[in-house]
């Protein structure tokens, strides 16, 4: 049953929000003015909802307790100086000040993705490779080990060799190896950038399907939640 | 100036060749060579062409230039007792040898030998001589020059003046301006296109509107959901469970249903849930989900139940800092503004690692990996995830390698969660919708192939 909605902060957000999915979904008939406004719109908000709550659930709580207490929480008084002096970036003639921001900033980051990615993923991984190879796991895991030589030896030598004819007999004998194992490669690459797309397009399509249901249930009421 | 004799052209003096035509340029003054009849500037000593000396040559002509059509002997005579007296030119002379000396002779006697013939005669018997082509000082007449008609000016070159006067009269642009390619159509036009559109939005919404019992079939439920379900199920009631709220309004309609089901199944099971978000737009959207289950949930509480700590900066350094302390990485509670620490919820919580397990809902798997990075691996710190239907496969890496304990991929996977929680059979309304939409998309790919397919059979064969 349709009902109009009440005229309270959450209703007129509600219309807003519908407003503005309808500017969006126009796009479906053909891109036009309303359809970029409404892009736009929702960038532009998207941006400036993120710079405040930076400030509202970064910054401020950490201003509040220095302020209470600065020798207690000293070590954000020296964080909340080198982000200072961040700003100075935007001055040409004082730029230089930045640096040491900048410096700690890409280093702690380096430090924690790259050991991450070591430790992280690929030692565990490589070990977990390792483990799952090994003989008496059964036929399945044979098979799967073979196809994964396969697909992955395939892959590369796709990616490597292609339109490359070799130099002397057994260039031109590793050329042929080459072009017939990338060929089943290729394959490989073809099922697996396929089932990635349809992958997105799914998503794609859930993600239209969650703004479709807040048209029909939220704003205009047509089915109950 | 000298006028071509072929075109009249005016050509500028000491021209030898007429710019327009390409006639050489005959000059009173010149000096023709006796052996190659190349006309030489008056006062050359040697032939510009083939090195002759042409002092003695050019010295009788000057002095007999008015006599007729000269005898055959007399100029001939002077060609050879020119070519006896001075010899061969210096250049020719280096490059001589006692072979060539011999040759030379012969040629000499050669050209002995043709003395009295007529010089039209001795080109037909294939003789030589200077005197085979006369040689007369030819002095071109210069053609009038063409009058136009003063006819008046046709409507195509009163349009074209015009163009260029306006275009003459424009101030000069700094770069000029390009002008874009028209794009050859690739794809679909503007037709097929909104026909496809609107079938997709009309699969999409008719089974919201209503439902189709043939799309309301429950999904099969994949061992990553029974093993992320049975990890919750594992835990004992009151303990602290960290969720991560890590994506944006963007993936809001795959990810907030993953999101809900878990925090249905935490709330439900009596945990204490501690919402995070490493991205800013996550704690608004962790608050929605907290209050619609919390509406389900009317024995939980908020700050008791359930707390929001909001945004945490940093990326990889606020996973860390989490891990670290949870309090001190987030001192806030997001929905209150009041400090962390004084949430029920938050009792007797240091680092996220300590925590018997952590809850990742994030939009793909680099945002999850910092997760399984700082804290699972490092720390053993048992990890389910959510993730976009996308991004679910990429993930299985690390549920086999057991780094993660369960995975729930977009919304299928949610409708696929709650089925085990609840031993419902019925899936939810979005999943139908995503059901027919997707038959749909199928449909219009196949049906694009084919097209493709007749195409391609149809310019083979006219081929």
């Amino acid at each position: 049953m349709f009902a109009w909605p009440a005229v309270t902060a959450e209703g007129i957000g509600t219309w807003v929000a519908a407003a503005l999915t309808l500017l969006v979904l126009s796009a479906a008939w053909g891109e036009s003015r309303a359809s970029r406004l409404g892009m736009a719109l929702l960038a532009g908000a998207a941006v400036g909802y993120a710079a405040a709550v930076a400030w509202h659930a970064v910054l401020w709580p950490r201003i509040l307790l220095v302020r209470a207490d600065p020798l207690g929480h000293w070590p954000l008084v020296v964080w909340l100086f080198l982000g200072l002096l961040l700003l100075a970036r935007g001055l040409t003639s004082a730029s230089w000040l930045s640096n040491a921001s900048l410096g700690y900033l890409f280093g702690v980051g380096a430090a924690l993705a790259v050991g991450g990615a070591l430790m992280g993923t690929l030692v565990p991984q490589v070990r977990a490779a390792i483990d799952s190879q090994v003989p008496g796991g059964g036929w399945w895991v044979a098979a799967n080990a073979l196809i994964l030589a396969l697909a992955t030896g395939g892959v590369l030598l796709r990616l490597a060799y292609t339109g490359w004819s070799g130099e002397g007999a057994v260039g031109k004998a590793w050329a042929r190896l080459a072009g017939a194992w990338g060929r089943l490669g290729y394959l490989f690459l073809l099922v697996a950038m396929g089932a990635l797309m349809a992958a997105v397009a799914l998503m794609a399509l859930a993600l239209l399907a969650a703004r479709l249901e807040f048209l029909a249930v939220d704003w205009l009421h047509l089915v109950p939640r | 100036m000298i006028f071509c004799p072929g075109c009249g052209t005016a050509n500028r003096e000491g021209s030898r060749f007429c710019n327009e035509c390409g006639m050489r340029l005959v000059q009173e003054a010149s000096l023709p060579c006796p052996r190659c009849g190349t006309l030489n500037p008056p006062g050359t000593a040697h032939c510009q062409k083939c090195g002759l000396g042409l002092a003695r040559a050019g010295d009788q002509e000057a002095a007999q230039p008015a006599q007729p059509a000269p005898a055959a002997s007399q100029p001939e005579e002077a060609s050879d007792a020119a070519l006896r007296d001075e010899g061969l030119p210096p250049w020719l002379d280096a490059a001589e040898s006692a072979g060539d000396e011999e040759l030379r002779r012969e040629a000499l006697e050669d050209l002995a030998s043709l003395e009295g013939e007529a010089p039209v005669d001795r080109l037909r018997t294939g003789g030589w001589s200077p005197e085979a082509i006369p040689i007369e000082p030819i002095v071109g007449v210069p053609y009038r020059a063409y009058e136009r008609l003063p006819l008046p000016p046709t409507p195509e070159q009163e349009q074209a003046a015009q163009l260029f006067a306006t275009v003459a009269a424009q101030a000069v642009q700094a770069e000029p301006r390009q002008v874009p390619e028209p794009k050859p159509q690739v794809g679909l036009g503007a037709g097929p296109r909104r026909v496809l559109n609107l079938a997709l939005l009309l699969a999409l919404l008719v089974p919201i509107l209503w439902p189709l019992a043939p799309l309301q079939v429950a999904p099969p439920v994949p061992a990553a959901v029974v093993d992320a379900v049975g990890a919750i199920d594992a835990l004992p009631p009151g303990v602290p469970v960290l969720v991560a709220f890590d994506y944006g309004p963007a993936l809001a309609g795959d990810l907030q249903p993953v999101a809900e089901a878990y925090l249905q199944q935490l709330i439900g099971h009596g945990l204490r849930v501690l919402a995070v978000s490493t991205q800013p737009e996550g704690a608004p959207l962790a608050d929605m989900a907290i209050d619609r289950v919390l509406a389900a949930h009317p024995e939980a509480r908020y700050g008791q139940s359930v707390v929001n700590l909001g945004y945490v900066a940093g990326d990889e350094a606020a996973v860390r800092a989490l891990s670290m302390n949870v309090p001190s990485a987030a001192p806030a509670d997001y929905r209150t503004g009041a400090p962390s620490t004084t949430a029920r919820a938050l009792e007797g919580v240091g680092g996220a690692h300590e925590l018997p397990l952590i809850v990742v809902v994030a939009r793909d798997l680099p945002a999850l990996r910092r997760w399984i990075e700082q804290t699972a691996t490092p720390y053993g710190t048992p990890l389910v995830a959510g993730l976009p239907a996308a991004a679910g496969l990429a993930a299985e890496p690390y549920r086999a390698s057991g780094q993660l304990r369960g995975v729930v991929a977009g919304v299928a996977g949610a409708a696929a969660y709650q089925g085990v929680q609840s031993g419902r059979s019925q899936a939810p309304r979005g999943l139908a919708a995503l059901r027919l939409g997707a038959w749909v998309l199928a449909a219009a790919v196949v049906a694009a192939n084919l097209w493709a397919l007749a195409g391609w059979v149809r310019k083979r064969g006219a081929a």
